[in-house]
């Protein structure tokens, strides 16, 4: 009896070591998880939705709506300007050049070509208590099933597209919808839910909080999707942005100015001959 | 020199009209300056062939009927984004023959958007700057691409 009781305790204990093993080790944890993860990892991701946001039923709130008010239509996109300043989140995603996943166990990094920039998710994790501020965020991911959830806080001067002004731009950079970007509040935080719909396509649905702009929780579109590239074209690109001479951004104009390219061109051969 | 302007809205323009709402095309500035229902192709000398980010550039002497000269630059797309069109840094020189064909920049500066190009060899590169993506889900209303969007020959490698 007594030693039916201690195999009894022995096999219970186990049990519940192996419990806390498991709950301990969450999916993104070991080398060997990367077999049983969806397959953000082949190739990479070219956005085929619009960097912008469609038309939005959350009420803005009135510090929102006064920035809206005093708007003055942009020459450019906001986010122009010297030595290809990243855009940041979550804009910068949405460019025209792709994404690239990798996975360590605890970290999930996807290499944005455009701009060169790294995000580093951590899995499984918490946010610090202090995240310095940064332009892609401080960003904690967790797997709930084939779902990528990441959870950003913690940005630096990034903008937020309030809405859209149809008809109201006036230069000649307008972009079709006329959208409006405005500054960010201190507790932004960005959800993503990011998903295969289908073995080449890539959904991320975006969540942002950020009470000084929106009352509620803001969904921007009903979910972008990117598509995969394979082989060849699914390799990840340098981008450095090493162009500057072609284009004169004019901060206190706020737009880039389009020179006569005879002017620019000997300006690059000059460049050439020193 | 040879330059063809045209308002005709060619099943290409179309798609790049519709691209240019619905994809992004430039990264750090916006391609609005450039009116897309127009196309333009225009016969020059390279000057310079500036395989760059954000966006690559190209400088063309074109040479007009009364023997003067001008200079025209053609904006075309991140190196990235090039290289998996097939484009290469490699593919123009100075001094070699093209036919840039362009959607103009509105103000009549002698920018253009380079949608297409001939290069000396004869070979055709296409959809510089303005391509959607691989895979895209055309917008409602779009026109299919036109046979032979693709590149008519993939650059030596």
């Amino acid at each position: 009896m007594i030693k039916q009781k201690f195999v009894l305790a022995i096999a219970l204990y186990s049990a519940m070591l192996a419990a806390s093993a498991t709950a301990a080790e969450p999916l993104g944890s070991k080398w060997s998880d990367v077999t049983k993860l969806p397959d953000f990892f082949t190739g990479n991701w070219q956005s085929n939705t619009s960097f912008l946001d469609s038309s939005s039923n959350v009420p803005l709130t009135p510090q929102a709506l006064a920035y809206i008010a005093q708007y003055k239509p942009v020459e450019d996109i906001p986010f122009a300007g010297p030595n290809c300043k990243t855009p940041g989140m979550p804009i910068i995603q949405r460019l025209g050049s792709p994404l690239k996943f990798f996975y360590e166990p605890g970290m999930i990094a996807i290499y944005i070509e455009n701009s060169s920039m790294t995000r580093f998710i951590k899995l499984n994790g918490k946010h610090s208590a202090r995240p310095n501020p940064t332009f892609l965020g401080e960003s904690i991911g967790h797997f709930e099933g084939d779902t990528l959830v990441v959870d950003s806080v913690g940005f630096d001067d990034t903008l937020l597209q309030y809405g859209d002004l149809p008809g109201r731009g006036s230069g000649p950079f307008v972009l079709p919808p006329d959208a409006i970007f405005g500054p960010h509040g201190p507790n932004l935080r960005m959800v993503e839910r990011i998903r295969l719909l289908d073995p080449d396509t890539l959904e991320d649905r975006l969540t942002i909080y950020d009470d000084t702009v929106w009352k509620g929780p803001y969904e921007a579109n009903s979910g972008r999707t990117f598509k995969r590239n394979r082989g060849e074209n699914g390799w990840p690109h340098e981008w450095v942005c090493n162009a500057a001479e072609t284009l004169i951004y004019d901060p206190s104009q706020g737009k880039t100015i389009e020179e006569d390219p005879a002017e620019v061109l000997k300006r690059l051969q000059q460049k050439e001959n020193h | 020199m040879n330059v063809h302007g045209s308002t005709r809205l060619l099943s290409l323009s179309a798609v790049l009209v519709l691209a240019a709402a619905a994809f992004p095309v430039s990264a750090h500035h916006s391609a609005a300056p450039f009116d897309m229902s127009k196309s333009i192709s225009i016969q020059g000398t390279v000057e310079r062939w500036l395989w760059a980010n954000p966006h690559s550039w190209l400088y063309v002497r074109v040479e007009k009927a009364d023997g003067s000269q001008e200079v025209w630059g053609f904006e075309a797309g991140s190196t990235g984004m090039l290289a998996r069109g097939g484009w290469n840094a490699a593919d123009m020189k100075p001094g070699d023959k093209v036919t840039v064909t362009a959607a103009p920049e509105r103000t009549g500066n002698h920018i253009g958007l380079l949608n297409k190009i001939q290069l000396a060899d004869g070979r055709v590169l296409n959809a510089g700057f303005g391509a959607p993506p691989p895979g895209a889900i055309p917008p409602p209303g779009a026109v299919p691409p036109p046979p032979g969007a693709a590149n008519s020959a993939p650059a030596p490698r």
